[in-house]
This record gives structure tokens, C-alpha cells and sequence, in this order.
């Protein structure tokens, strides 16, 4: 009878020291500083047009692959939200984007995944120092953007092949409510840290901390930053962080956070002086330790595209150049910024809902922005 | 996982009067097939609530095969204390708080040391349920088969949440009539 009684204390202190290891506190944090990896290119100034997928497109991203191609990816459909949506990526090779190809649809995600699916969207794609090209985006089974979840899809050959979609639990309450726009930062662990955020009741940003095997392993919130999302996310050093916020409320402008522990703990985010009308944005750390920033420098509309380069760490901000300006109807918008291993720097974003629009900066063009 | 929604289904067939727990979950079966452009009903309700917890799988696992602890037959306080506790962890994983429950789940000495207290505590007073449960959620959460990496997820959810105040509210109004009978 002792024993039968002691038998579910036995089962516990058995599960107690298997999970030992696992109950204890993380290591600290750091991040990855690249450096660049040839002399800066004079890079020829390129704007086009991607081809078209779908009769709306939108939300690029870019990443280089391992053979130093560049690979955009983005959403496409009939329009935002429908269930013919699909995650198209082009490569872009000798000056010219290749014709759209479907990585995912809404049927693939379902079938990986054995859930229901109806809308996928917001696509990030980032490639890590084993060259394992990622792709995460966000799917949502019922009512709007809100209850979507992030999805996970890896790449061994340059994005000819995708494994299964698996997706990513962040939240507690039905796993409702985590979205990504902007690429991760890679970890000196072999992990990575993905910046995401939530929309349902409250919009916040939140910082996925992954190991080397891709198991999340933490995450952690920035304080005072109800009613942002979208973080984008640049390593300073080793330790220091920079999280830029898309501002979805008054006041109508970006806000900044500064994390000294490589997103362990992130300071309470406050408002820059650079306007934002609740639109996306993207953060680049160039090799030379200078910070890029893609976003529409406007209170009410997304109709102007800029740029803006800083040099202390964030503090303060050049005068924007711009990079579209359209009438107050027209939408350049959700950028994507990427510098190549040769230096030259790639912007990509939503060109009038229509299709994506690739522009490449020199290292001279992107020195004059000041 | 998609066996889970059979379970889920089953047991609220059981719920909602279904005799024989065999016919229950025979008939729940049925929603492993697809209805609608290869979507089955279990696939549409995954895609609702997601995957149950750990302890949800070990009650209705429990319950189907009529072995439903006494621990759930009596009792307010313990599926109040429960309830509660995954209320608290909602409100900080949804509310507009700087301070977040759901994080201690990821390297969760703290989480273990008090809902392993409480556990121990009930055990010593003569129910080994908790226990049992806090043991098997750990032992699942350890092998990494878990969709989540977060021992809350393998602790709780929404629908056993909403399970636990039920009976505590069943439980506990039980227990008030009761009082006032003998008071007469």
C-alpha cells in the first residue's frame, strides 16, 4: 500500500531530474556582428519592377542566397486576405528578376500543418551561417490578422526546395495572435532571435529568443510599447540592441528601445521624431556600424518611401531621401532592406499594391545620404 | 495531434449525454474525415483551439475509459485554484501588461517549484491526482514532441480552464447547499 501510495511521488522526482537541465536559467545572449565580407562594389544604380504574381502584392522580403544571389519573396493574390494568397520568392540574377514562384499556399499549410487554413500572409526570409535559408510567415484559420500564428519553413538548396511548414507556439490562449514582418538576428549561440508582435486585444511587439535547433527558448516583451508592432530589429555590438516600432496610434511616430543584454531585457520604448502613419518599416545595420531606415515619413499615408541613414547608434536621424513620392492615393510601402556581401544595398517593398519594386543603392549613393 | 480533437469530441459527446463512452468515441471518429476541400472537421476545430494540453489529454483519457479520479467528483478549491491560475496566465499573455506569466514556462524552475508544492501538498493529503498529472505533463514536456517548447502549454488551456471552473462552480455550489441543509 506504501508503495502504491509513494508510486506518483516516485513518477514526479523522476520527471523532476530528467527535466533538470531544462529548468535552469539561460545563458546570456549575443549577437552575431558581420562584417563586411569583400571591398564595397560601385554598384550600378537599378530600379525594376518584379514581375507580377497575382493582381495584388504585397509585404517583400530579401535575403541572399549561398551562391550570392538575391531572393525576394512576398504575398499575392487576388487581394490582401483572400484565400488564393500564396507566398511567391524570385531570384534575381544578372540584373534580372526571374518569372514568380509559388513557395506555399493556404493547401500546403493545412496539409503540413492538419489544421484549417484560410489566409496566409507577411513572409520573412532570412539564411543563417550554415546557409539553411528560413522562411517564416503567418497564417490565420479564423477572423482577421489577429489570429494568425507564424509558420516555419527551411531551405538547404537556395529556396529550390521547402521543408513542411511547422508552426510555432508563442502564445498560451489558443496560440492566437503572433504575426513576424521583419528578419531575425543571428545569436553567437547558433540561435537566433525573430523579432514578432500581437494584435488581438492589444498590439505589442515581442522578441522570440530560438536555439541552434530552432526550439524557442525564450521570450520577451518591450515595455511601454502598447499599440506598436512590427518591430525591426538592429544589433549594435555584441550586447546592444536597437527595435524600431511601426506606431499604430497617436502619437504618429516611430519608437525606439534599447536593449543592453542582446534582448534578454529591453528598455521601455519611446517616441522618435520621425513620423509614421501606422505603416511598416525596416532596419538595416550596414558593415560600416551605420544604421539604415526604410520607412513612409508621414502622419496620415504611405504614399512617400525614404530612407534615412544614423550614425550614433539610433540617437538621431538624417534628413530622409526619398525614394518615392506619390499622389496621396498611392501606397510604396512595407520595405525590406538588405546589403549584399559585395556592399551594395537592396530595397524592395509594395509598389501600389500592384507588385514589389527592387531598388539597389550603391555604397557611394547610400554615403550620400547624411 | 490531430487524434486530440477525437478525444475532445468525445468527451463533449459524453457531456452532452451520450451513454456509452465506446459509442461516444466512435462517433467522434468521424470527425477525422475530411468534409470540404480535404478539410476534416477535427482539422477546422485544430485550427480553432490548436492542440489540448497535457493534463486535458490525461483527464479525458481518464474519463473515457470511466476511471474519472475522485478527485473530480468533490472538491471546489483545487479546479478553483486551477482555473484561476490559467485565468491569471490569459490576462498577462493577452492584457497590455509589461509583466508576462507565460514566459516562466520556458526554463520553468519557478513554475515547477509551486505548482510541484501544491501538488505534493494534495498528495500528502490523500490525492495523488496533481501529482500524477504535474509528473506525466513534465515527463511530455521533456521528450520535445510537444508542438509548444513552454510547460504551460503541456499544463493548461483555455478549454480545461473553462472545464475546471465549471466544476468548481458545480462543485463549490454543492457544497453551499449542502451547509445550508444541515444548518435546517
Amino acid at each position: 500500500m506504501t508503495w502504491k501510495r509513494n508510486l506518483p511521488l516516485i513518477a514526479f522526482a523522476a520527471a523532476l531530474a530528467w527535466c533538470g537541465p531544462r529548468l535552469r536559467p539561460l545563458p546570456p545572449a549575443a549577437f552575431v556582428i558581420e562584417r563586411p565580407t569583400s571591398s564595397p562594389a560601385t554598384g550600378t544604380p537599378h530600379a525594376e519592377l518584379l514581375p507580377r504574381a497575382a493582381a495584388t502584392a504585397h509585404a517583400a522580403t530579401l535575403a541572399q542566397r549561398a551562391d550570392g544571389k538575391l531572393i525576394a519573396a512576398w504575398f499575392a493574390g487576388s487581394r490582401e486576405g483572400a484565400s488564393d494568397v500564396a507566398i511567391f520568392s524570385s531570384v534575381y540574377d544578372q540584373g534580372a528578376w526571374s518569372a514568380p514562384q509559388a513557395i506555399v499556399d493556404r493547401r500546403r499549410v493545412e496539409h503540413d500543418t492538419q489544421r484549417l487554413i484560410r489566409k496566409l500572409g507577411n513572409p520573412v526570409l532570412w539564411r543563417d551561417a550554415h546557409n539553411v535559408l528560413h522562411l517564416w510567415f503567418v497564417s490565420a484559420s479564423y477572423g482577421g490578422w489577429s489570429g494568425s500564428a507564424i509558420n516555419h519553413m527551411q531551405s538547404s538548396d537556395d529556396g529550390r526546395h521547402w521543408s513542411a511548414a511547422a508552426r510555432i507556439v508563442t502564445s498560451p490562449f489558443w496560440n492566437l495572435s503572433t504575426l513576424v514582418r521583419n528578419p531575425p538576428v543571428a545569436l553567437a549561440d547558433g540561435g537566433m532571435a525573430l523579432p514578432a508582435y500581437h494584435e488581438f486585444l492589444y498590439k505589442r511587439p515581442e522578441w522570440l529568443r530560438f536555439d541552434g535547433n530552432l526550439r524557442l527558448i525564450d521570450q520577451a516583451r518591450i515595455p511601454d510599447s502598447t499599440r506598436t508592432l512590427q518591430p525591426a530589429v538592429a544589433a549594435l555590438d555584441a550586447h546592444r540592441a536597437l527595435a524600431l516600432l511601426r506606431d499604430s496610434g497617436p502619437p504618429h511616430r516611430l519608437r525606439a528601445a534599447y536593449s543592453d543584454d542582446a534582448g534578454g531585457r529591453w528598455q521601455p520604448a519611446v517616441a522618435t521624431s520621425i513620423p509614421n502613419p501606422d505603416s511598416a518599416l525596416a532596419l538595416l545595420r550596414l558593415a560600416d556600424g551605420t544604421l539604415l531606415l526604410a520607412c513612409n515619413p508621414s502622419e496620415t499615408n504611405r504614399s512617400r518611401l525614404a530612407l534615412l541613414r544614423s550614425r550614433d547608434q539610433g540617437r538621431s536621424w538624417s534628413a530622409p531621401l526619398i525614394v518615392e513620392q506619390g499622389d496621396a492615393g498611392e501606397e510604396f510601402s512595407y520595405p525590406a532592406l538588405l546589403e549584399d556581401s559585395a556592399g551594395t544595398v537592396h530595397l524592395a517593398y509594395t509598389w501600389k499594391r500592384q507588385t514589389i519594386k527592387h531598388v539597389e543603392f550603391s555604397p557611394a549613393q547610400i554615403e550620400a545620404v547624411q | 495531434m490531430i487524434g486530440a480533437q477525437v478525444l475532445i469530441v468525445a468527451g463533449l459527446l459524453v457531456l452532452l449525454g451520450v451513454r456509452s463512452r465506446i459509442a461516444a468515441v466512435l462517433l467522434a471518429l468521424l470527425v477525422l474525415v475530411p468534409v470540404h476541400g480535404g478539410v476534416s472537421p477535427a482539422m477546422a476545430l485544430r485550427g480553432l483551439w490548436g492542440d489540448p494540453s497535457v493534463t486535458t489529454l490525461q483527464l479525458l483519457l481518464l474519463a473515457l475509459a470511466g476511471r474519472t479520479p475522485p478527485a473530480l467528483h468533490a472538491g471546489w478549491r483545487a479546479p478553483a485554484f486551477l482555473a484561476l491560475a490559467a485565468a491569471a496566465l490569459y490576462a498577462s499573455a493577452l492584457g497590455p501588461w509589461n509583466f508576462d506569466l507565460y514566459r516562466f514556462g520556458y526554463q520553468p524552475a519557478a513554475l515547477v517549484a509551486v505548482f510541484g508544492a501544491l501538488a505534493l501538498i494534495a498528495w500528502w493529503r490523500g490525492q495523488p491526482l496533481y501529482l500524477w498529472l504535474l509528473a506525466i505533463d513534465l515527463l511530455a514536456w521533456r521528450t520535445g514532441w510537444l508542438a509548444s517548447t513552454n510547460l504551460w502549454d503541456a499544463m493548461l488551456d483555455p478549454l480545461l480552464m473553462l472545464a475546471l471552473l465549471a466544476l468548481a462552480i458545480r462543485h463549490g455550489y454543492r457544497r453551499y447547499q449542502n451547509r445550508n441543509v444541515v444548518l435546517a
